[in-house]
C-alpha cells in the first residue's frame, strides 16, 4: 500500500505544472460574461471599454479562443488612442499566446509588458505587472527550473501585492509558491504558504476564486502528504462554494481533487467517478490541459486496480491527443509509464521501444538542458573573465600611478627628513651649549651656597660660643651675688664696728673685690637696669683724674633685646680697655645714638693709634668683628697713628 | 621708743639673708619692719596698708629699685623711700633721687649708720650714708668744662659753619642724609642749644673747629 502510494506520489509530482494555470475569473461566470458583454456595448468611457475588452479577451481565452481574440483585436484596433495601456494589452496577448500553445511568444509578450508597466505606479499597473511577472516565470519553469519561479513569486509579486494592498491577489500568489514547493517534494512548506493564504481569504465575505483555489491546493498538498483526514476539511469547504456557483470553471479541478482524495483513500471506485465527471466538466470548458491530466489520473487508478489493458489505452489516447505531451518532460513521463504498462502486460518488446524512446528523450533533454546551462555558464564565465582583466588592467593602473606618486613623495619625504635632521641636530646642539652653561652657573651658585653655608655654619659655632660664655659668666656672677655677696654683707652687719675695725676693713675690701668681679663677669646694671645705665657705670669705672671718659647718648628707646645690649656692652668694654691699655688715650667719647630703628655706637679716643693691619687680631679686635656680625651689624674702625682711633658701629633695633 | 613703734617700715630686698639681717637691725630700735622679696609684693601690700618709710634695695629680681620708686612716688606722694643697694655709682644714686628717692645707703655701712640715716630721711632730711655722700660730692673731672666733640661732628659743624646744607654735607663726607641729621640733632642736644646759629657761635667763641 505504501509503496503504491509512493509510486503514485512520483507520478503526480512529474505532472507538474496544470494547477498552476488558474485563473482569478470571479466565480459568477455566467453573471461575470454577461456583465462584460453588456459594458462592451453601453460603456462610454473609451477608457473603462478598452479594459472591459481586454477583461473579455481574459475570459473567453481557455473556453473560446475565437473569442478571446476577437476582442483582443477589437482592442488593438483603438490601441493607438490609449498608449498608457498598451502594456495591459501586451499582457492578455501574451496570455492568450501562452494558452494557444505559443509558449515563446508568450514569454515575448509577458516580458514586453514588464518593462513598460514597471515604470508606471498606478495599482492597476503594478497589478498587471505582478500578474505579468507571474505568468512570464510560469512559462519559463520547464527551462529556468521552480527555484526561479518561487524567487519572483517570493521578491516581486507578492511584494508588489503588498504594496496596493490586493489581498485577494496576495491570497493567490502564496497559494501558487505553496504549490511550487509542492512541485519540488517540499509538502510541508506548501502547507506553511497555502495556510498563509487561507488566513487571508478566511476574511472574504464573499467567495471567491482566490478562496476556492486555495481550497483546491490545500487538498491536493494534504493527499500528498498523505493526510486525507485534513484534505477532506477542505475538500468539504471547496464542496460548499461549488454547490453555490455550478457554473463555475473550477469544477473539473474540484473533480480532479475528489478523484485524487479518493485515490488517497483507495476507493478507487468512487475515484473513476470523480475522475469521469471532472473529464465531462473539462471537455465542457475546453480545459485541455486539465482533460488530459485527468485522464492521466485515469490510468493511474487503473493501473492500481491492475487493469493494464484500460491504462495503456489511455497512455495511447494521451499521445495521440498530443496536448500534454507537448511539454518533453511530461512526454518521457507518459513513454516511461507505457513502458512500465506494457512490461506489466508482458509485453516486453513494446515496453523497450517505450523506454528506449523515453530514454532518448531523457538524454536529448538532459543535453538540451546542459547545452543550455553550459552556455549560461559560458557567458557567465566570459562576463566574469573580462571583470577579471578590467580589475586587471585597473590594478595595474593604479600601481603605476601609485609608483609614480611614490617616488616624489619619497624625494620630499627625505628632503624634509633631511631638514628635520638638521633643525633637530641644531637644537640639540643649541642646548647642549645652554645646558653646559647652565650647569657651571648651578656649579658656582651650588658653591656660593656650599660657602654661604659654611659661614652660617662659622657664625652660629661663634654665635654658640659667645651665648654659651655670656650664659656660663652670668651664672658665675650671680652665683657669686647670691651667695658669698650676701653672707659678706651679713657678715659685717653682724660685726661691732668700734670693737672690729680691722675685720670691717677686710670685709669691706672683699665686698669691694667680689662687686668687682661680678661686675666684670655679668654687669648687674646692665641685666636690670639697662644698656644705658650699664654704659654710664662702664665709663665711671674706667675714669681716672688723668683719663677723661666723656658718655653721650642721644633719642634713646626704653629697652633694647638683651643679645645687642650685651654684645654692645662688651665691645665697648673691649674698646675702652684697648684704649687704656695700648692708645695711651687722655680723652675718650663714647657716644650712643638712635635715630629710628637704627642704632649707632662710636668710641673715640686721642691715643697714639695704630696699624689696622698690624694689630688686627691682636687688641680682640675680631672678638668685636663677631659680636656686631651676631646683631647684624656694621663695625667701621678708623685709626690714624698719632691721632687716635675712632669706632663706628651700627645695627638696627626690632 | 614708743614713738618708733607706731613708725612702719617696709623693705624690699631680693637677697633673703640682707633682709633677715636689715629686719632684726630695725627690730631691735622698736620699728614696724614688713620685708618683702619682690617689688610686686610691695606694691600689692600697699594698696591696703600704709607705711611710713621704705628701704628699696636697686638691683630685684622682678624689677629695678629705680622704676619701682618712681612706681612708688607716683602713688604714695608723703612715703619716705631710701635705696639700698651696693650699687656704688654716681649715676646710679642721682637717678634714684631724681625718680623720687629721699635717700641712698650703700651695703657696706655700718648697723648705726644705717638707723642714722633712716632717722634723717625719717625727719624729711635727704638721707645718704657717708660713702654715697662722698661718691655724690666727688667732683667730675671736667665737670663745667664744654662737652669734647668727635671728629665726624667737627667736619660737620665745620661744614655747617660754611653754609653748607645737609644733603652737600652727605656727599661731602659720603654720609647718609638721615646721618647728617643725627649728628646735628645730637650736637644741639649736646650743647644744650636750640638752633644751629647758636651752636656755630659757641663753637667759633670755644675754637672747637682748631
Amino acid at each position: 500500500m505504501k509503496i503504491k502510494l509512493m509510486l503514485l506520489l512520483g507520478m503526480l509530482s512529474l505532472y507538474h505544472p496544470f494547477v498552476i494555470g488558474q485563473s482569478l475569473i470571479p466565480l459568477d461566470e455566467e453573471n461575470y460574461a454577461i456583465q462584460l458583454t453588456k459594458s462592451n456595448s453601453t460603456e462610454l468611457d473609451s477608457e473603462i471599454k478598452f479594459l472591459t475588452l481586454l477583461k473579455t479577451a481574459e475570459f473567453y481565452v481557455q473556453r473560446d479562443s475565437l473569442k478571446s481574440l476577437l476582442a483582443l483585436q477589437t482592442a488593438e484596433e483603438s490601441l493607438s488612442e490609449y498608449p498608457n495601456l498598451e502594456a495591459h494589452y501586451t499582457y492578455h496577448l501574451g496570455l492568450y499566446d501562452s494558452y494557444r500553445g505559443n509558449k515563446a511568444a508568450g514569454i515575448r509578450n509577458f516580458q514586453h509588458s514588464i518593462q513598460q508597466l514597471s515604470q508606471q505606479s498606478d495599482s492597476l499597473s503594478q497589478e498587471t505587472l505582478a500578474l505579468a511577472h507571474y505568468q512570464h516565470s510560469y512559462q519559463q519553469v520547464s527551462e529556468k527550473g521552480y527555484d526561479n519561479m518561487a524567487q519572483t513569486l517570493i521578491n516581486t509579486c507578492i511584494p508588489i501585492a503588498q504594496q496596493i494592498n490586493n489581498q485577494e491577489l496576495l491570497a493567490y500568489f502564496y497559494t501558487q509558491l505553496g504549490m511550487v514547493f509542492m512541485s519540488v517534494g517540499e509538502l510541508q512548506k506548501g502547507i506553511e504558504q497555502h495556510e498563509k493564504a487561507l488566513n487571508i481569504v478566511q476574511n472574504f465575505t464573499k467567495p471567491s476564486a482566490a478562496q476556492l483555489i486555495t481550497y483546491l491546493n490545500l487538498i491536493s498538498n494534504y493527499c500528498y502528504i498523505p493526510d486525507s483526514k485534513s484534505a477532506k476539511v477542505y475538500l468539504d469547504q471547496a464542496e460548499q462554494i461549488v454547490k453555490k456557483f455550478p457554473k463555475t470553471q473550477h469544477l473539473a479541478n474540484y473533480q480532479y481533487q475528489l478523484g485524487l482524495y479518493y485515490t488517497t483513500k483507495t476507493n478507487y471506485h468512487e475515484a473513476l467517478n470523480a475522475l469521469k465527471t471532472g473529464i465531462k466538466h473539462a471537455k465542457d470548458f475546453q480545459q485541455i490541459q486539465l482533460l488530459q491530466i485527468l485522464h492521466f489520473r485515469m490510468y493511474n487508478v487503473y493501473l492500481m486496480l491492475k487493469d493494464y489493458p484500460t491504462a495503456k489505452s489511455i497512455l495511447e489516447n494521451l499521445i495521440e491527443e498530443n496536448y500534454l505531451t507537448k511539454d518533453p518532460v511530461n512526454r518521457r513521463v507518459t513513454f516511461a509509464q507505457l513502458a512500465q504498462v506494457n512490461e506489466l502486460l508482458g509485453d516486453f518488446k513494446s515496453s523497450l521501444v517505450w523506454l528506449k524512446k523515453s530514454n532518448h528523450l531523457a538524454d536529448s533533454l538532459q543535453s538540451a538542458k546542459m547545452k543550455e546551462k553550459m552556455l549560461e555558464l559560458e557567458s557567465l564565465h566570459q562576463h566574469f573573465e573580462n571583470n577579471k582583466t578590467i580589475e586587471k588592467l585597473q590594478v595595474e593602473n593604479q600601481a603605476h600611478e601609485l609608483l609614480s606618486k611614490d617616488k616624489s613623495d619619497r624625494i620630499f619625504m627625505l628632503v624634509i627628513g633631511l631638514l628635520l635632521f638638521f633643525t633637530i641636530s641644531l637644537l640639540i646642539y643649541k642646548n647642549y651649549l645652554k645646558q653646559r652653561k647652565l650647569n657651571e652657573q648651578i656649579q658656582i651658585n651650588h658653591q656660593k651656597d656650599l660657602d654661604k653655608i659654611d659661614q652660617i655654619r662659622k657664625q652660629e659655632a661663634i654665635e654658640g660660643i659667645l651665648k654659651g660664655e655670656e650664659q656660663e659668666r652670668q651664672r658665675i656672677a650671680k652665683d657669686l651675688h647670691d651667695s658669698i655677696g650676701g653672707m659678706l654683707a651679713s657678715i659685717r652687719m653682724s660685726l661691732n664696728p668700734t670693737l672690729n675695725t680691722n675685720e670691717l676693713l677686710k670685709i669691706d675690701m672683699a665686698i669691694a673685690e667680689m662687686r668687682r668681679i661680678s661686675r666684670n663677669l655679668m654687669p648687674e646694671t646692665l641685666n636690670k637696669l639697662g644698656l644705658d645705665v650699664a654704659l654710664k657705670e662702664l665709663c665711671e669705672t674706667f675714669s681716672t683724674p688723668n683719663l677723661n671718659i666723656q658718655y653721650e647718648r642721644y633719642n634713646l628707646q626704653k629697652q633694647f633685646p638683651f643679645t645687642l645690649q650685651i654684645n654692645l656692652y662688651r665691645s665697648v668694654q673691649e674698646c675702652l680697655s684697648n684704649a687704656i691699655k695700648y692708645a695711651q688715650a687722655t680723652s675718650i667719647i663714647v657716644q650712643l645714638s638712635q635715630s629710628e630703628n637704627l642704632l649707632q655706637l662710636t668710641i673715640e679716643d686721642n691715643g697714639i693709634g695704630f696699624q689696622i693691619d698690624e694689630v688686627k687680631h691682636g687688641l680682640g679686635l675680631s672678638n668685636i668683628n663677631n659680636r656686631i656680625k651676631l646683631i647684624n651689624g656694621k663695625l667701621e674702625i678708623i685709626s690714624t697713628i698719632s691721632e687716635g682711633t675712632t669706632i663706628n658701629m651700627e645695627c638696627y633695633v626690632n | 621708743m614708743s614713738t618708733n613703734s607706731t613708725i612702719k617700715i617696709a623693705i624690699v630686698d631680693d637677697h633673703p639673708m640682707v633682709l633677715e639681717g636689715l629686719k632684726s637691725i630695725l627690730s631691735k630700735e622698736a620699728y614696724d619692719v614688713y620685708a618683702f622679696t619682690k617689688g610686686t609684693a610691695l606694691l600689692d601690700f600697699i594698696q591696703s596698708n600704709s607705711v611710713h618709710l621704705i628701704l628699696l634695695d636697686i638691683v630685684l629680681n622682678d624689677s629695678n629699685g629705680i622704676d619701682l620708686c618712681k612706681k612708688l612716688r607716683d602713688r604714695l606722694a608723703n612715703t619716705i623711700i631710701v635705696g639700698i643697694s651696693n650699687q656704688a655709682e654716681k649715676s646710679i644714686i642721682l637717678e634714684f633721687i631724681q625718680a623720687g628717692g629721699n635717700g641712698y645707703i650703700l651695703k657696706n655701712s655700718d648697723n648705726s649708720e644705717i638707723i642714722t640715716c633712716i632717722q634723717q630721711a625719717l625727719l624729711g632730711n635727704l638721707a645718704l650714708s657717708q660713702e654715697a655722700q662722698r661718691i655724690i660730692l666727688q667732683a667730675p673731672v671736667n665737670n663745667l668744662a664744654l662737652p669734647k666733640i668727635t671728629k665726624r661732628e667737627k667736619q660737620i659743624l665745620q661744614a655747617v659753619a660754611k653754609g653748607h646744607t645737609s644733603a652737600q654735607i652727605a656727599d661731602q663726607l659720603f654720609i647718609s642724609l638721615i646721618t647728617v641729621e643725627t649728628h646735628r640733632r645730637n650736637l644741639m642736644q649736646k650743647f644744650k642749644v636750640k638752633n644751629m646759629i647758636e651752636l656755630i657761635r659757641i663753637a667759633t667763641e670755644n675754637r672747637l673747629f682748631d
